[in-house]
């Protein structure tokens, strides 16, 4: 074969191979060279391979590299690279940010940096989301703890409102608030021509059940005094303790000759009454009382004046039945025609049980 | 066989720190293969080429079992296991495994190792050699999820670093 032929043939064979590598559509081993078996296997690899590269290049990792060898080798270290990269991903997708590309050059600096950065924001957002979760719980129980102290404070108030108002013992009001409650009724009283009494009372002989008993008892029968007054009162009249053994009631509306009859109930109710079972026997007591309705005509903006002079009418009626024996209800009205009798009272004159002066303090 | 001469046990590794002070826990790989292929070929002349390949299998398997039970027996969520399973085969500069494919559902598993303890670097042969290999991943897979696999090798190829595709599939 000359020179000429060689490089003819070796030209086609080139082409041939070239063709098969760029042109779109492969062209055929020519019949000539059909037992040429070298040529047939480059041909046929050529095509394999024109066809792996395509399908990859278009996301199909799936087919097989029948090569061995180096370029084999190598599209079958890329596919398996691929491959474990796409892996990779599903788990980066599925939580796992731990994933780190080891294969890829560039791409495995860059992946890897965005995976790191991505770790970072994800617990930088988990560590402000626990930062905002505390500082809400912190919040929340803030709240809570006011709410509670609020409720304690109103709880508190109340507490002391009602302290304020009642005496600790017997639970009635106590002094004060009964002279506020008594100054309100009688301007109201005043203002509108109504009836108005006070009654006053005292047990018999408390001294003596103190001495007899002990002051624990004493305080027995001071409460349940206040219990049988309660219970024995109508529902408008207000009990008070006004010091020591003695109790005081405001009678809305009510004309001295009915409160003495409110008042004589509570007295037979008390008598008939045991206060306290104790060691050495049972505790009964009686007491005086003094029923009044003269508050005076005097000008209405003088109420302490005014409140004043009408409970010591009261409690001069008191003392008239501490005097004659006790156990009694002894009514002081300012209307001028004696009040009606009752079974066991002293009935003291209008004006000149005024002018008597302060009764002798006996119990 | 009742009476058992060498019946394996992971103490007969013995305590190689203690045992080389000065030579360490390594040694050249050369003498690993040297051992490996020496081995093949004594047993492929007494036993054949199936009998040598069934042998390195389950021996391998053997391998992997006994791995798994003493370093990696602790995990019990599958993707960790992978994740273990890729950290420790490189610690112990057994190979790089990467995974190609891993559906459980289905009990099947494409992975490669690359920078193989056993073949990487081998001139080209026309089968694949790692047998033992094959049988060291079943028995890893076996242990973690309790279920028998056969594990194949489905490509051992050339390049700069050879890599092998291993195929693991559940025994239905
Ligand atoms: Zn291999």
């Amino acid at each position: 074969m000359s020179c000429d032929q060689e490089r003819h043939i070796a030209d086609e064979l080139a082409l041939l191979l070239l063709d098969t590598m760029m042109a779109a559509t492969p062209p055929e081993v020519p019949a000539r060279y059909a037992s040429v078996d070298s040529l047939q296997r480059l041909h046929a690899d050529l095509i394999v391979l024109r066809d792996f590269i395509y399908a990859a290049a278009n996301g199909d990792l799936s087919r097989q590299v029948p090569l061995a060898g180096y370029i084999g080798g190598a599209l079958k270290t890329l596919q398996a690279n691929l491959r474990h990269m796409t892996w990779q991903t599903k788990m980066v997708a599925a939580g796992d940010l731990t994933q780190r590309v080891d294969f890829m050059g560039a791409f495995s600096e860059s992946f890897n940096a965005m995976l790191i950065q991505f770790d970072q924001t994800l617990k930088e957002l988990v560590r402000k989301e626990n930062e905002l979760n505390k500082v809400n719980a912190d919040l929340l129980n803030e709240i809570a703890i006011r709410k509670q102290t609020e409720a304690t404070l109103r709880k508190s108030k109340e507490k002391m409102r009602k302290l304020a108002l009642t005496d600790s013992l017997t639970g009635l009001y106590n002094r004060r608030y009964f002279n506020r409650l008594a100054k309100e009724a009688i301007i109201r009283a005043l203002r509108y021509s109504r009836p108005l009494s006070i009654m006053v009372f005292d047990i018999d002989y408390f001294k003596q059940v103190n001495d007899t008993f002990g002051h624990n008892y004493g305080d027995l029968v001071l409460k349940e005094v206040a219990k049988v007054t309660r219970e024995v009162l109508r529902s408008t009249d207000i009990p008070a303790r006004y010091g020591g053994e003695e109790f005081i009631v405001l009678l809305y509306e009510t004309p001295a000759t009915e409160a003495a009859e409110v008042a004589e109930r509570l007295r037979r109710q008390l008598e008939a009454t045991t206060m306290v079972d104790s060691e050495i026997g049972p505790i009964k007591i009686t007491a005086s009382f003094g029923v009044s309705d003269d508050f005076g005509k005097i000008d209405e903006n003088h109420g302490d004046r005014i409140l004043s002079e009408f409970v010591t009418t009261a409690d001069r009626a008191m003392y008239a039945s501490k005097n004659s024996g006790r156990n009694k209800t002894t009514v002081y009205t300012s209307k001028s025609s004696p009040a009606a009798a009752f079974r066991s009272k002293n009935l003291i004159p209008n004006q000149a049980s005024r002018e008597q002066g302060p009764p002798q303090n006996q119990n | 066989m009742t009476d058992r001469k060498y019946k394996f046990a992971w103490e007969l590794l013995g305590n190689i720190e203690k045992g080389r002070p000065n030579l360490g826990l390594s040694t050249r790989l050369e003498v690993y293969r040297l051992m490996h292929f020496t081995f093949r070929d004594i047993l492929e002349q007494h036993l054949g080429t199936d009998k040598t390949d069934q042998i390195l299998y389950e021996a391998g398997k053997l391998a992997g079992t006994e791995f798994f039970k003493n370093i990696l027996s602790d995990i019990k969520i599958f993707n960790d296991f992978l994740k273990r399973l890729q950290e420790t085969l490189r610690d112990f500069g057994i190979g790089i495994l990467r995974v190609e494919e891993a559906d459980m559902e289905r009990g099947t598993l494409t992975l490669t190792i690359s920078e193989d303890l056993d073949c990487s670097g081998l001139p080209e042969l026309v089968d694949q050699v790692c047998t033992y290999d094959e049988g060291f991943l079943a028995g890893i897979l076996e242990s973690f999820t309790g279920s028998p696999f056969k594990v194949e090798e489905i490509d051992c190829w050339c390049t700069g670093d050879r890599t092998c595709r291993f195929k693991a599939e559940v025994i239905q």
